[in-house]
């Protein structure tokens, strides 16, 4: 996988996070384009078939060209889809559509409304996949599409009135539910998404929950088992120096204060690695770099630290990628039995890191399944629009990636 | 010497008060509580050192480097000790940054060992450097846990001064700690700073930056391309 391509710094060149867009929309937008090439297929076949019927129009004949002309767009370009993917499939289609939509409402003007809606669906299917710019540019084709298509339709309509005749309702009758089956797919389609994702999101917020619990479990344990226990000692011992000093024994008072001084800076110490665990001050003063190669200097085998120039994000992007950081490095040398672990930290976009260790690794299936600390770093990351990644297998080491797309502060 | 302390708590500023007003060479001549009181403390009083806390208002950030780089321009022959409750090493850098002459950055721990606190000041005020153990030991934790670390170079005792060296010891001061002649001391450390290659030099504070810059280096940075 492409998280242990080993690192190619000199060059400046990172190794592949997961891909940008996510594959779900790839795929989806190669769905729709089969979706519309059988649509307009079905549509043109049952035209055809009117017409060879008797229904010998010739509004019926010129729409039989239009949907003709459209199909080959859309067929012929089926090769360059398969090459291209997603953002063919949606070029694939909006050409076809804008050839279909100018070509049958020239025929048959009151298509009009049909062949708009007709023209909004390219651009809601591929827009997950579209940069900005490509964004752009589509939006502005398929408005002026639509403002074409309606003045089209409105000036055939007052050029030539259409006698009331037959040919236009049989094309209205099959194009109808071409268009209308189409767009109920796109529909059908979100709603399966979004539940999908709604019952995604209602898992890690559990998840959230549940290691937030976890966190503050460990922490009163952290706090009872140490500093507490420190300062009662202290209690303790001060009590005993209220005897001495009745005793008289001032050197052992002096003995006794010095025993005090250090087991207050003892518990000053864990008071002071708990409150770094709870939340990092050099990560709010100085950011994610400075903050990790703090953390780096804890981790009890050598851990380099790769992280150039990274600009300052917001609170929660660099918290987000702190733990998940941490996390890893927990696994990497609690779990995995590393005796080496390397942090990068980048920008591309957003923060960009990886973890990588030499331990024994892992089936990640089987870890994923089973939840724990792998599924904790990814609902972080995914909860603040991030994608997550993880590579490993026994024997080869563990490899933990991410990125957060976010503007510096 | 004259002291301007800067720390917002107020336990803590009584407890440091009352801990100075044990040594008589010692004088507060002003307190303050934020970064803005600081600077017009130390405009109207004139001190030899300054003892600030890192955290303080306005922004409760890192208030005490701040004013540690403003006074390095405004005032650059005063000693500016920065108590900290953050064991970064970063912070410590930070403070070393434009020249580690007169800086000092020690853990607020340490107030509980009153000698080391006064000692510290008088190093500061001197123009001396001070960084505290915790820091220098974690830096040189990380360093010597490399594979093929430079400190492997270094005998026990060697690496006992190199974190000496670090963390601000005279020569005279390091003899007296190991117990050792000064003639031994500046063995050591002359065959400590030869084996990591960094330059002799003879300015504690000088010495200073150069290990803490140094250890910083090699603890973050493991040997490229060892994990896949």
């Amino acid at each position: 996988m492409s998280l242990l391509d080993p690192v190619r710094r000199r060059a400046g060149v990172r190794p592949p996070l997961p891909a940008v867009a996510s594959p779900e929309a790839e795929a989806r937008a190669r769905q729709y384009w089969w979706v519309n090439a059988f649509a307009l297929t079905s549509a043109t076949v049952a035209l055809a078939v009117a017409y060879l019927a008797g229904a010998r129009f010739v509004t019926i004949a010129q729409d039989l060209l239009v949907m003709s002309l459209a199909l080959l767009v859309l067929l012929g370009s089926a090769p360059w889809v398969q090459r291209h993917g997603g953002r063919a499939a949606g070029a694939s289609v909006l050409a076809s559509t804008l050839l279909f939509s100018l070509g049958a409402v020239w025929v048959t003007p009151f298509l009009a409304p049909l062949a708009v809606l007709a023209l909004l669906v390219p651009l809601m299917v591929t827009m997950p996949l579209l940069d900005r710019r490509l964004l752009v540019v589509t939006t502005a084709v398929v408005l002026a599409g639509v403002a074409v298509v309606s003045g089209l339709g409105e000036w055939r309509r007052a050029a030539s009135p259409v006698p009331s005749s037959v040919g236009p309702v049989v094309s209205l009758v099959v194009f109808t539910p071409m268009v209308v089956g189409v767009i109920a797919w796109v529909v059908l389609d979100t709603y399966r998404r979004l539940e999908a994702q709604s019952a995604e999101l209602r898992a890690s917020r559990e998840q959230v929950v549940r290691a937030a619990d976890a966190a503050r479990r460990t922490l009163e344990r952290d706090l009872h088992d140490g500093a507490q226990q420190r300062l009662v000692g202290l209690s303790l011992r001060l009590g005993g120096m209220r005897t001495l000093v009745e005793a008289g024994d001032c050197d052992a008072v002096l003995r006794s204060l010095d025993e005090a001084v250090e087991e207050n800076i003892a518990a000053v110490r864990e008071l002071r690695e708990l409150a770094r665990g709870i939340y990092p001050a050099v990560l709010t003063e100085r950011g994610l770099v400075p903050a990790l190669r703090a953390a780096a200097l804890q981790v009890p085998v050598p851990c380099g630290v790769d992280g150039g120039d990274v600009p300052r994000y917001p609170e929660n992007v660099e918290a987000a990628v702190y733990f998940c950081v941490l996390e890893a490095l927990q696994n990497a040398t609690k779990h995995a039995r590393a005796t080496e672990v390397r942090i990068e930290v980048w920008d591309e976009a957003g923060p960009a890191f990886r973890v990588r260790d030499d331990g024994v690794g892992f089936h990640v299936d089987e870890a994923t399944r089973s939840g724990g600390g792998l599924a904790g770093m990814e609902a972080r990351i995914v909860a603040i629009g991030g994608r997550w990644g993880v590579a490993s297998a026994p024997g080869e080491g563990t490899s933990i990636g991410g990125v957060v797309p976010s503007e510096p502060r | 010497m004259r002291v301007v302390l800067a720390e917002d708590g107020e336990l803590i500023r009584a407890g440091v008060l009352t801990l100075l007003s044990g040594f008589s060479d010692v004088e507060v001549v002003g307190v303050a509580t934020d970064l803005p009181g600081l600077l017009r403390a130390v405009e109207e009083h004139d001190p030899d050192v300054v003892l600030t806390d890192v955290r303080m208002p306005p922004d409760h950030g890192d208030e005490g480097i701040r004013a540690a780089r403003e006074l390095r321009r405004t005032r650059p022959g005063l000693g500016v000790l920065v108590l900290t409750q953050y064991a970064d090493a970063q912070y410590a850098l930070d403070l070393i940054a434009e020249g580690s002459q007169g800086r000092g950055y020690l853990l607020k721990e340490r107030v509980g060992r009153a000698r080391q606190l006064v000692d510290s000041l008088r190093a500061v005020a001197r123009g001396g450097s001070v960084v505290d153990e915790t820091v220098v030991e974690m830096l040189v934790e990380a360093g010597r846990r490399r594979p093929d670390s430079p400190l492997a170079r270094l005998t026990p005792r060697e690496l006992e001064v190199l974190g000496l060296v670090a963390t601000g010891y005279t020569n005279q001061a390091i003899a007296e700690q190991l117990v050792v002649t000064d003639r031994a001391v500046e063995k050591h450390v002359s065959s400590v700073l030869n084996k990591l290659e960094l330059p002799q030099d003879s300015q504690t504070h000088r010495r200073v930056a150069a290990a803490i810059v140094y250890l910083s280096e090699i603890g973050e940075t493991a040997p490229p391309g060892r994990p896949r």
